[in-house]
């Protein structure tokens, strides 16, 4: 199986409260030339994952477990350094803020060549400025020759992240992780901004992972999609798979609160209600036993507290699965 | 119903930049009013302006047949309050959230222990627990923070609410809560609800009329079932398609 398979992610944080098990146990496989929407909501630890397999993790966290196949090679993410020199080659990162990416000082062709002096065969002159070129173009950046020549903070949000999405076009990476891409940008630019990202999965063939809080952006641009809540991966499968029939409570939740523009719209906006999940995130330092979401599942019952739920299959669809003991009763 | 607010080919300029260019709209009483756009469209300079915080370069806008600019701002305040993007932001970090619903008791003239009665029954409206006036505003969550921010906004018995993207930075679970609680508001207090939003989807469901703003002006107005399921402006059109879909999944 090529493309990125992550098998059994574990964090911890060292707090002054104690040791919080951010991540646990966490499975996931990216497909080539496949987009996987990580979903979740704020604390599910789904940037966590990403910082962790970039390398990137704050001082106080520490990779317990967990191994990273891309391609043929296998890389042990609790060492140090595993992924380190993999940075910028076969794996690059896409953040939130493009602002943030990109260094005020160098211009958008010295962030471009920096990417083109990590190949093995660096262009160099004329072959140097020609790739840049093509890259601002190839992610729709009009007038390419005059924006080398600019400063990123002369360039819009969303032509800053598409600099970001050229840099990573360049790197070539098996693995492309997008934190949150277009969280910042408007709606408009972010229909732009993902029919970029979706180009540079065809054009490359490299395995994508999206981090995003937004099911209606991975229903629209991903292939597949993980769902992650409290720091375990609780769902996977393909998107249609899991849009139609989701197989954990959680999944269905999240789905059901989120608000669609075709959502049925009563005739007095006055009557209209939003749903939400009630209750509240395990604390981390005093997590359930059994299954995360029991306290807050609707379905739960007396097994749900003594057994730690598998991946169960979910439907006909391949590679659908939901760790819910409960998947029948959906 | 009266018309809480009138504006009248309203512009504001900022050095070179047009930012509100002749924008006319009536809010109705009791109304919730939705203004979308993206950013830069001129939505929030338009609510500021709405709070006096910004000045008009030309045009009018009137509360409640008040002209803007008579009264003063103590008696503007008593008219609109709003909530802003950013709860945290807008609370000051170092003091507590009693000792800033305080504040709002002696701006009203009202004594400590009306003002502190008022505040625990808002907020066991709202939903809040009685300790959090006790703590500091980063001590809370970005869900409940909001919800201070209400009760605050609230304390002044303003007659228009205006919510500045109300629900940004909330997680999907929570951020129904906040719009629930905002249209229950709008049931038990005789208020104009104004939400200025990019989530199209939100201020879809939630308002009962809507104005879509770009580049200062307002392209389209009118009852929300109209501008969000059969506009007539191309850009409200191009705006809603780049909206994601959730049912093409499923279909």
């Amino acid at each position: 199986m090529s493309g990125a398979t992550i098998t059994g992610l574990a964090v911890d944080f060292a707090t002054k409260g104690g040791i919080h098990h951010a991540v646990r146990n966490v499975d996931l496989h990216a497909g080539p030339k496949r987009i996987l929407g990580l979903v979740g909501e704020s604390g599910s630890g789904k940037s966590t994952i990403a910082l962790a397999l970039m390398g990137l993790l704050a001082a106080n966290a520490r990779v317990t477990s967990g191994t990273l196949e891309l391609g043929a090679d296998r890389f042990d993410l609790a060492q140090p350094q595993a992924t380190a020199a993999l940075r910028g080659r076969r794996m690059a990162m896409i953040f939130q803020d493009p602002f943030a990416s990109l260094n005020p000082v160098f211009s958008i062709r010295a962030h471009l060549n920096e990417v083109l002096a990590r190949r093995s065969s660096e262009p160099t002159g004329e072959a140097q400025r020609r790739a840049a070129i093509d890259a601002l173009s190839a992610v729709g950046i009009d007038r390419p020759e005059i924006r080398l020549t600019q400063y990123p903070h002369e360039l819009s949000g969303g032509m800053r992240q598409r600099v970001a999405i050229a840099m990573a076009l360049l790197a070539r990476p098996d693995l492309l992780i997008a934190d949150e891409p277009t969280t910042a940008l408007d709606a408009t630019v972010e229909a732009q901004v993902m029919k970029e990202i979706c180009g540079l999965r065809d054009r490359i063939g490299c395995s994508i992972i999206i981090i995003t809080h937004s099911l209606g952006l991975v229903a629209e641009y991903c292939d597949d999609i993980a769902v992650m809540y409290a720091g375990e991966l609780v769902e996977q499968g393909r998107v249609a798979a899991v849009a139609r029939d989701p197989g954990h409570p959680y999944t269905r939740a999240l789905l059901a609160c989120e608000v669609t523009i075709d959502a049925p719209r009563g005739a007095d906006a006055r009557r209209n209600r939003f749903r939400m999940i009630p209750g509240d995130l395990p604390d981390p330092m005093n997590l359930p036993s059994g299954c995360i979401y029991r306290t807050r599942c609707e379905i739960a019952i007396a097994d749900c507290a003594r057994i730690v739920p598998p991946p169960i299959t979910v439907g006909a669809e391949p590679d659908h699965w939901a760790r819910c003991i409960r998947v029948e009763a959906r | 119903m009266s018309t809480a607010i009138a504006i009248r080919d309203a512009k504001v300029r900022f050095g070179h930049t047009q930012a509100l260019d002749g924008v006319s709209l009536d809010v109705a009483g009791r109304d919730c009013f939705g203004l979308v756009g993206e950013s830069g469209s001129g939505k929030t300079t338009l609510m500021r302006t709405i709070l006096g915080l910004e000045k008009l370069s030309s045009g009018s806008i009137a509360l409640f047949d008040t002209p803007l600019g008579k009264g003063g701002i103590r008696q503007r305040s008593r008219l609109v309050q709003a909530i802003f993007q950013d709860p945290a932001a807008s609370l000051s970090p170092r003091r507590r959230i009693g000792q800033l619903l305080d504040e709002v008791g002696e701006v009203l003239g009202e004594t400590r222990e009306e003002i502190r009665a008022r505040q625990r029954g808002l907020f066991q409206r709202l939903g809040l627990p009685t300790a959090t006036l006790d703590k500091y505003p980063y001590q809370v969550s970005g869900g409940q923070a909001r919800r201070v921010a209400v009760a605050r906004a609230l304390l002044m018995r303003p007659r228009i609410l205006i919510a500045d993207e109300p629900t940004a930075g909330l997680d999907v679970s929570v951020q129904g809560d906040l719009l629930n609680l905002l249209q229950e508001l709008r049931g038990d207090n005789d208020l104009t609800l104004v939400v200025v939003s990019h989530n199209l989807a939100v201020v879809r469901l939630i308002a009962d009329a809507a104005a879509v703003m770009h580049r200062g002006k307002i392209v389209e107005q009118g009852p929300a079932a109209q501008v969000f399921d059969a506009p007539a402006a191309d850009y409200t059109r191009r705006l809603l398609a780049s909206w994601p879909r959730l049912r093409a999944a499923r279909a």
